[in-house]
């Protein structure tokens, strides 16, 4: 955490419980952001990368069974 | 899709030439109002004038944070250092009663002052935290002189921009505005939780400037010298860290 904008904005610094309870809250934070990013792109991989690619660009589907 | 249209290619046309104005009035405004720190330019420039600005913006004349005593660590960790060159040895050994502090640069009164002298000019203590750019930190009680009472002692010409502060250790050596240079909070520390500063902790003299990252804080300072252009000083970035990749300004 910034020591000058925590000097500005005390309250920031004292909700999270400090310096090192903020260091904390971020480290887990971040590997749960991972793990949703990971588990996200298996599941794309999974149903057919380039089908589920294609309809995230272009919005359309080719594929009739699914583009009802 | 549309088709391009002319329409379209004129809102376009008219936005970048808005934009590029914009971009260029901001940069007239945060060069007047000195929102450009001295490593603003390169690479990483623009990230360090954006931070810097808004931080200006934002931060400025908020005090830093300061704790109760209870909150005070336990056992604060003394970061390492090179060890102390001959010089410094030959000091520690007098009891540093031979450290000088010497002001120059533009100042109406060069002075050479002693840890005395400088005790002489007033006491105050401070509960505040140093927090290292590599995630630690601690909480200790900080006793000495505001750097502020001494540059009014040495009467800072108008001109003044910046302080430079300079170690003993080989190399070390930084600056700050003069917003923290004024700030009642930036410390020339001599003592630290009721003791004198010990060596491992900047003693007997270190610069303490809570609102910015450790690295700030130089330990062991020798030199003060008041600036008209920071240019003039190292590969005139500001200090000796933006020339390995850190911040100049570490509010951050």
């Amino acid at each position: 955490m910034s020591p000058s904008f925590t000097a500005a904005f005390p309250a920031t610094a004292e909700l999270v419980g400090g310096r090192q309870s903020a260091r904390t809250i971020h480290f887990f934070a971040t590997w749960l952001l991972l793990l949703f990013l990971f588990v996200h792109v298996a599941m794309v991989a999974l149903s057919g990368f380039s089908k589920r690619m294609r309809a995230m660009i272009t919005g359309y589907t080719r594929d009739r069974e699914e583009g009802q | 899709m549309n088709p391009i249209t002319r329409r379209g290619l004129i809102r376009g046309g008219v936005a970048a030439v808005a934009g590029v104005a914009g971009l260029a009035a901001a940069d007239r405004l945060a060069k007047r109002y000195g929102l450009i720190p001295p490593d603003g330019r390169g690479i990483y420039g623009p990230g360090e004038t954006l931070t810097y600005a808004c931080q200006r913006l934002l931060t400025t004349r908020t005090p830093a944070r300061e704790f109760s005593r209870s909150m005070i660590s336990k056992n604060p960790f003394a970061n390492a250092v090179a060890p102390p060159n001959d010089a410094f040895k030959r000091l520690a050994a007098g009891g540093f009663r031979d450290w000088r502090l010497v002001v120059d640069g533009t100042v109406a009164h060069p002075m050479s002052l002693s840890l005395a002298d400088l005790k002489g000019l007033g006491l105050h203590s401070q509960i505040t935290e140093v927090a290292c750019e590599e995630g630690w930190s601690y909480i200790a009680e900080w006793i000495g002189t505001p750097l502020s009472g001494v540059l009014r002692e040495a009467g800072v010409l108008p001109q003044t921009r910046y302080i430079v502060y300079t170690s003993t250790e080989e190399g070390e050596w930084e600056s700050i505005d003069m917003q923290d240079a004024s700030d009642p909070h930036t410390l020339l520390t001599m003592g630290m939780n009721d003791g004198d500063l010990p060596v491992p902790f900047g003693g007997p003299l270190r610069l303490r400037l809570p609102r910015q990252l450790g690295y700030k804080s130089v330990k062991y300072v020798n030199r003060i010298t008041a600036t008209d252009n920071i240019k003039k000083f190292g590969k005139g970035l500001g200090s000796v860290d933006p020339e390995y990749g850190y911040s100049w300004y570490a509010g951050i």
